[in-house]
């Protein structure tokens, strides 16, 4: 398969924007659910264990070597071994979170903005869309991720300048009231998604010219993720009380909703929903691109974008069937992080160590 | 909508395999044909409405001890 090349400036977009996703909208209800005011908090102590849990995937990266990291797997677990796992991997994880963006997406805009829509329409459109983007490979994505992060920031500081004065800081007090324990439960939360899916990166590792250069975009996108992870929980807060943020399904489409000055500048729900579009485009394209790209490899396929098609379909049909309703979405949102655990921490940790004691690092 | 989406999955497919017939891919055939199948075979079961298991629902199941387990070390 040819090579090709990211820059680090694109792959930082690509990863910061795929980190956002859909946690930008759910993730505060999340955390606030569990922390109380304290929610906010809990970012910081996510964001120390994801760069903790870095130097793990840095271990594993710095053995690739050139290789891709499905090549590295099957390198040290052997060919059907490690095809097994990869393909198991790839299924029970990338795959599968693509299909529950997908859902996402319809449940919110069917929900909150075009209840009358099918949400079979949604994911349609935003699925065809996506194909299009990977079918043109990283560097495409790479070029839109550049035009469109700027729209996506511009928009964000808007929205966050917006909602500054409507901030009232008794709601953050007081601190630590139910102590440090909630803190540490909710930035499980927030440690699992999005953070273990950086495991997703070391498949793009391959894609840039120098492994130290990939190591600086995956701590800079971590960086500007927890950042903006960070202000949206602390101003959503800070506007709507935790009593409120902790019962509505997307606080920070609920917060915008309260802009209001001066009578003229309002209604910015809008504004919300296209930065969650932008976000949810390049967090689908990155797990197709990831699954395809993968598989592809495991099976030894010429073109990985013979996969794109089949793997839109499948995601289509497998959107409907992911949750019947929102109790048991909610109640997923419980385990998920423990399921995540397998593909995030454990699995690299297994490569990592049996890499190790077989002293296989990778061809040069 | 179903319909409408097999429709446009196959098409979109068919005008891949052209490329791919050329390009001598039968493996990648192959594989995107499996793949292909299961998700019209899903998408012929959601018409029928047979009712098929949700897959975060066996997820939940699976791991909602260890969820419990570490709630339970934090309150």
């Amino acid at each position: 398969m040819r090579k090709m090349i990211l820059t680090t400036r694109q792959a930082t977009f690509w990863f910061t924007l795929h980190q956002l996703g859909s946690a930008l909208l759910v993730i505060p209800s999340t955390l606030v659910f569990i922390a109380k005011q304290d929610a906010w908090l809990a970012v910081p102590v996510a964001l120390a264990a994801h760069l903790l849990l870095l130097l793990l995937y840095f271990r594993i990266a710095n053995r690739l070597n050139g290789q891709t990291f499905h090549e590295h797997v099957v390198s040290i677990l052997g060919k059907w071994g490690g095809g097994l796992c990869l393909v198991v991997f790839v299924m029970a994880y990338p795959f599968l979170t693509f299909t529950l963006v997908i859902r996402d997406l319809g449940d919110f805009l069917t929900g909150v903005m075009m209840p009358e829509t099918p949400s079979e329409a949604i994911y349609l459109l935003m699925l065809a869309a996506v194909w299009y983007v990977v079918h043109g490979g990283v560097r495409t994505i790479g070029r839109t991720v550049e035009l469109l992060f700027f729209a996506f920031l511009f928009l964000f500081v808007l929205l966050t300048v917006s909602l500054i004065p409507s901030m009232n800081m008794d709601y953050i007090l007081p601190l630590f009231e139910n102590g440090p324990k909630p803190i540490f439960l909710a930035s499980i939360s927030l440690f699992a998604f999005p953070y273990f899916e950086s495991v997703l990166f070391l498949f793009l590792a391959s894609h840039m010219q120098y492994i130290q250069q990939w190591k600086t975009v995956v701590v800079r996108s971590a960086l500007l993720s927890g950042g903006m992870f960070f202000l949206v929980v602390f101003v959503v807060i800070g506007v709507i009380s935790q009593g409120v943020v902790a019962d509505v399904a997307y606080p920070s489409f609920f917060v915008v909703r309260t802009i209001s000055i001066g009578g003229f500048f309002e209604r910015f729900e809008v504004i919300v929903a296209v930065l969650w579009y932008i976000t949810i485009f390049f967090r689908l394209s990155l797990l197709l691109y990831v699954s395809s790209y993968a598989l592809a490899g495991i099976f030894r396929l010429k073109d990985w974008r013979s996969l794109l098609i089949p793997l839109c379909t499948l995601g289509f049909f497998i959107a409907p069937l992911t949750w019947p309703n929102t109790s048991v979405q909610m109640q997923s949102i419980r385990a998920w992080p423990y399921y995540t655990v397998l593909f995030g921490v454990l699995f690299p940790m297994v490569i990592w160590l049996i890499g190790s004691f077989r002293g296989n690092h990778g061809k040069k | 909508m179903t319909i409408v989406a097999m429709i446009v999955a196959l098409s979109g497919a068919l005008l891949e395999y052209r490329r791919l017939v050329q390009n001598k891919s039968y493996r990648d055939i192959i594989m995107s044909v499996c793949l292909l199948a299961s998700g019209l075979l899903l998408g012929i079961l959601q018409m029928l409405k047979v009712k098929l298991p949700s897959l975060m629902g066996g997820i939940t199941t699976a791991f909602e001890p260890f969820s419990k387990m570490v709630e339970s070390w934090f309150s």
